[in-house]
């Protein structure tokens, strides 16, 4: 048997192998930069909920204010998820008998909670004051995105830290005088934000303990 | 290939040149054999038994630690560091002999290092492994130390450059990849020697396994030139690089505020015991092996007397160390400096330090006389010592100080737990597996650079000169 | 030496013999380092370029032997360093200072002496991956096929020969002249090296080609997936790899607990208790009722004022407006929809002269906010007891405007009205 050489069609394989060499890296960072971001993670968690509850409709068609069900939102750190008495205020009369309205009939008359699942969720080590951020004029679209136009609701920002540091290092965009705060699609007019920054006197915070406390 | 011809009448002193490549053969040989072997010496398999049975106590120690949490070891909010670091700062020491060999002795022209650089060099890169270990657990989240490397995230951050535990993250990983280029271009000439002798007796597997990692080395002079060149530069590379790594290292300790810890005699004082730890430890492997694989020819009793004196001197120096923080702490009329210093001589950890003078001080001692640098068995003793006495060093210097910090409130003692044990034990086993391996399938000695520091290999013999 | 290649799929008959192919050059060996030196100075000195002395070790005074140029690898390495020093210094003055200026302590956020050690490192790294990286480019290495290494004597090079290859590109080659050249230079050996003549060892087999084109296809995959979880929509949440603190074992508002029947974490109060400052016995504020009757006033504790107005107008619009409308005439957009789908409920108008509204009281209109009437549900939950009285006071001014003449308007401006 002859003594072992490599064979010269080592020398195309080498072109290919260098190939992958420089292309791993890129291939790599591409994958990561496309396939493992908020956008392709976090952003359009749409659970489903026990109820087919419309935002489109109530919010949307019917025009009815964020705060007529999330009504905590300006007093409290957690916007409420309203109780099943608040469904009642309207639908004790209209759509009496719908069965897709059924779970909320009887958590009604059985003083149970509705355990809706919830879709926009921070991690336990973030602290997050909803008051806090409604008060200073942030409109709800900033963080929940078009709601009226959400059928099933869906995560529409991605709530990571960079997207909290963002407007924490730079709130002006996102600033919109205070009859707007619920409305969707608004846009800021021009120096609107410069306007309220300085009227709120907001001044975001940017240190650790600000969320993480 | 054929019209293979020998010519005739050119060889008069044909003879003397046989003797010279017989000389060459030989290293070859002395060297090889240990991977030619087809089966590997009993006292290996046993002592990578043993190794891998260390190693498995480490694995079990880490997966203990990582499901459930920091706690299981003896750190506590006092001592927050104490075994990990300890053991982190001692393995990074002992990698320091390595690229000392390799780089400062080559640039120093000490010829004798050639008989032990690769072995050292393997030593270094694998407690470097072991070091990195320590920092990387104690982070608690070891799945997030990539967060350490500045790239862009999610989280809107950038690391924090101006964290000494930041640039201990920079210094060490270049560190080791500086390590691991420099070894494994050292090997590449020695791998295409493995190469051609697999080949030559039709063991293809290897052949292909030697010849992909020799990357086709054919000992062109036109490649020996820039390989040799290259070969200075990453020595002129790693030398300054050897003694950052350390000085970063006690950057950990010297930047803080702690009384024992915030000495500007650090770097010096911890690169000293790099060496000096280093040195002992590629004794205390290479004394053994040197003796069961018979290489007493190529690793001279010369190369190990010169390694003695070398820890003889460091050694001592670390002694002035200790002496001048003693002095310091009481010149410097600081309160909390002075009892720092008594409080390790004499309180509750006087043990720790008492056995760290008498290793590292008095051990080296011995090697004053010439009888004891030339026993192989009262070296290896003495390097054991030496070996201990560098880790009481650490660990005087981390636990005493933090147990005995400003606050009376806060102190402690510290004791460690079986995981810390356990985890030390594993990188011991790590360390000694990964250097049972390299010493079965890696040339354990730079056979070119041996070949070349023959005397057979000069040049100068030509019979026409122009 | 012939070739003797076993070709796999002729297993059974006899080795195809390939004849060799096309001389490669000339391989001559010399019998110490100093003669392979001269013999390649002779070489040299012939006119060739294209040859090269191969040796178990560098042999010292070869490179000026043979006329090797000085390396410009210290020049690359010189570019990595600098490369590596200016990228550290920037790396750390981008990252701490100006893309996010970070405060540590109140210390500058850029200065030299914090930032020597990374650029230090960064200077080392980049200067050893040029040394490393360049050297092997330089050397045109990794390349494991030769031609020189069908040679058995060649293969000695790496144990104790001292050989010297012309290679048969050299325009001053010629066989029978270089091969004396060789041997007068003292050559105890002389071999002729070809090429191979077996055409399956210069073609990449095909199975490396069908996993180099299966591995492509496959390396899309992962895209294929990012794409479509980009542009749709999951009912799943992601998947926490290291869940780590994000789920804690504490209890936020609204979330659930299995301590409880009802699955609450949030606790009511507990019957028969009051908590500190909810006694809330102020009748007229908490409740409309002021001396046992409805109160027609307004709490003292209420200021009237335009803000108070604005701040009902505004809780209305939240709370009120969807049913009664944004006039209080009771065309809210929820009676609106039922209507439109055929229904027949229909809000109060709150505004209508003569109207219940109207007429109701003060408490006992925040009464009906409070708890309700006839339909409608209380909506003391949702609207805290200030904000019911700045709902009253805006109805009140509904009323009034909804209902207004002429006379209610100042005389400057009735005419900017007509």
């Amino acid at each position: 048997m002859p003594r072992f050489t490599f064979p010269e069609w080592t020398e195309t394989l080498k072109k290919w192998i260098s190939l992958l060499v420089m292309g791993a890296p890129v291939y790599l960072v591409a994958l990561v930069a496309y396939g493992v971001t908020p956008e392709a993670i976090r952003i359009g968690y749409q659970p489903d909920q026990p109820v087919p509850y419309s935002h489109a409709l109530h919010a949307g068609e019917l025009g009815m204010d964020c705060r007529y069900c999330h009504s905590t939102v300006e007093r409290a750190a957690e916007a409420a998820i309203p109780p099943a008495s608040v469904c009642m205020n309207c639908h004790a009369t209209v759509k009496r008998e719908s069965d897709a309205l059924q779970p909320i009939r009887a958590a009604y008359a059985e003083n149970q909670p509705v355990r809706w699942t919830r879709v926009n969720d921070v991690p336990d080590y973030v602290y997050f004051d909803h008051s806090a951020h409604v008060n200073a004029t942030i409109g709800c679209e900033s963080c929940h995105g078009r709601v009226d136009q959400m059928v099933k609701v869906f995560q529409a920002k991605s709530l990571t830290m960079e997207w909290c540091l963002d407007c924490h290092r730079n709130p002006e965009p996102h600033l919109r005088k205070h009859e707007a705060l619920t409305a969707m699609g608004y846009e800021p007019g021009k120096d609107e934000g410069a306007a309220v920054l300085k009227a709120n006197n907001v001044n975001p915070p940017t240190n650790c303990s600000t969320c993480h406390r | 290939m054929s019209n293979a011809t020998t010519v005739e009448g050119a060889a008069e002193h044909h003879e003397e040149a046989g003797k010279a490549r017989e000389a060459f053969r030989a290293v070859t040989r002395d060297v090889a054999w240990v991977a030619e072997a087809p089966k590997p010496h009993k006292a290996w398999l046993a002592a990578l038994g043993i190794s891998v049975l260390m190693l498995g106590i480490g694995v079990v120690s880490i997966y203990v630690l990582v499901t459930t949490g920091i706690g299981v070891w003896g750190n506590s909010n006092t001592v927050g560091w104490a075994w990990d670091i300890t053991n982190f700062v001692w393995w990074i020491g002992i990698g320091h002999a390595g690229t000392l060999i390799s780089a400062v002795l080559f640039l120093t022209r000490q010829s004798w290092r050639v008989s032990i650089n690769r072995a050292a060099e393997a030593m270094t890169i694998f407690a470097v492994m072991c070091a990195l270990l320590f920092p990387l657990l104690h982070t608690g989240r070891p799945w997030f130390a990539w967060w350490m490397l500045p790239h862009p995230n999610d989280m809107g951050m950038w690391p924090q450059f101006r964290s000494p535990l930041m640039w201990d993250v920079f210094a060490v990983s270049t560190y080791a990849t500086t390590s691991i280029l420099f070894w494994y271009m050292g090997l590449v000439p020695d791998l295409a020697t493995f190469r051609d002798r697999f080949a030559a007796k039709g063991d293809k597997l290897r052949a292909i396994i030697y010849g992909v990692l020799a990357l086709g080395w054919r000992g062109s002079a036109r490649n020996w030139h820039r390989y040799e060149r290259a070969y200075l530069i990453l020595a002129g590379l790693a030398t300054p690089l050897v003694f950052s790594v350390h000085s970063v290292v006690s950057f950990d300790f010297a930047t803080s505020q702690l009384p024992g810890w915030h000495t500007t005699i650090f770097p010096p004082y911890f690169v000293a015991g790099a060496i000096f730890s280093g040195f002992a430890m590629v004794l205390t492997l290479m004394l053994p092996l040197r003796h069961l694989f018979n290489l007493q020819h190529i690793i001279k009793e010369s190369h190990v007397e010169a390694m003695c004196k070398i820890m003889l001197a460091t050694g001592m120096m670390v002694g002035l160390a200790y002496g001048t923080e003693l002095f310091i702490a009481w010149y410097s009329g600081n309160l909390y400096e002075k009892f720092a210093f008594a409080n390790r001589a004499l309180g509750p950890f006087w043990w720790s330090y008492w056995a760290m003078v008498s290793c590292n001080v008095l051990a080296p001692q011995f090697f004053w006389i010439k009888k004891v640098r030339q026993s192989p068995i009262i070296i290896f003793v003495l390097c054991i010592f030496i070996n201990i006495g560098m880790w009481f060093e650490r660990f005087v210097i981390i636990a005493t100080s933090l147990a005995r910090s400003f606050l009376p409130a806060n102190w402690s003692y510290y004791l460690p737990t079986k995981w810390d044990v356990g985890l030390f034990i594993g990188t011991l086993g790590l360390f000694f597996t990964l250097f049972l391996l390299f010493f079965r399938y890696v040339p354990v000695i730079a056979i070119a650079e041996v070949k070349g520091a023959m005397p057979e290999a000069h040049a100068g013999g030509s019979k026409d000169k122009h | 030496m012939a070739n003797t290649h076993h070709d796999e799929h002729h297993d059974d008959h006899e080795p195809v013999v390939y004849p060799d192919g096309a001389l490669y050059g000339v391989l001559a060996e010399y019998d110490t380092p100093g003669e392979l030196m001269d013999a390649a100075r002779k070489v040299r000195d012939a006119g060739y370029t294209e040859f090269d002395c191969y040796s178990p070790f560098p042999v010292h005074g070869m490179d000026e032997a043979m006329g090797i140029k000085r390396t410009i690898l210290p020049l690359i390495v010189f570019g990595g360093g600098v490369t590596g020093l200016l990228g550290g210094i920037f790396l750390q003055w981008w990252m701490n200072a100006y893309d996010w200026p970070w405060n540590i302590a109140g210390k500058p956020t850029w200065s030299i002496p914090a930032n020597v050690p990374i650029a230090f490192e960064a200077t080392i790294l980049f200067s050893v991956f040029a040394a490393f990286f360049g050297m092997w480019i330089l050397n045109k290495l990794p390349q494991v096929w030769h031609p020189f290494f069908r040679s058995d004597r060649f293969a000695r090079v790496t144990d104790d020969a001292f050989i010297l290859g012309i290679e048969a590109k050299d325009r001053r080659f010629d066989h029978a002249a270089t091969t004396k050249l060789l041997t007068d230079a003292g050559a105890i050996a002389i071999e002729d090296v070809h090429y191979e003549g077996d055409p399956a060892r210069k073609t990449m087999p095909k199975w490396i080609i069908a996993f180099i084109v299966g591995s492509t296809a496959f390396a899309l995959i992962p895209f294929a997936i990012a794409a479509k979880a980009r542009n749709s929509h999951s009912n799943q949440p992601h998947i926490h790899l290291f869940p780590d603190m994000d789920f804690q074992p504490k209890f936020k508002s609204d979330t659930a607990i299995d301590l409880f029947a009802d699955g609450r974490a949030n606790r009511g109060e507990i019957t028969g208790t009051v908590a500190r400052g909810s006694l809330n016995a102020d009748d007229t504020f908490y409740r409309g009722i002021e001396n046992g009757a409805w109160t027609t006033g307004f709490p003292k504790q209420l200021e009237i004022n335009d803000a108070l107005v604005k701040r009902g107008q505004n809780r209305y619009n939240i709370y009120c407006s969807s049913c009664h409308g944004f006039d209080g005439r009771g065309s809210g957009s929820v009676p609106q929809r039922v209507q439109a789908a055929g229904g027949a409920w229909q809000a109060r108008n709150l505004v209508e002269t003569g109207g219940v509204s109207v007429s109701m009281p003060n408490g006992q209109l925040f009464n009906t906010i409070t708890n309700g009437f006839n339909t409608m549900m209380g909506y003391a939950q949702q609207i805290p007891h200030a904000d019911r009285w700045a709902i009253v006071l805006y109805v009140r001014a509904l009323q009034r405007s909804q209902n207004a003449n002429l006379d209610d308007v100042p005389p400057n401006q009735r005419g900017s009205i007509r």
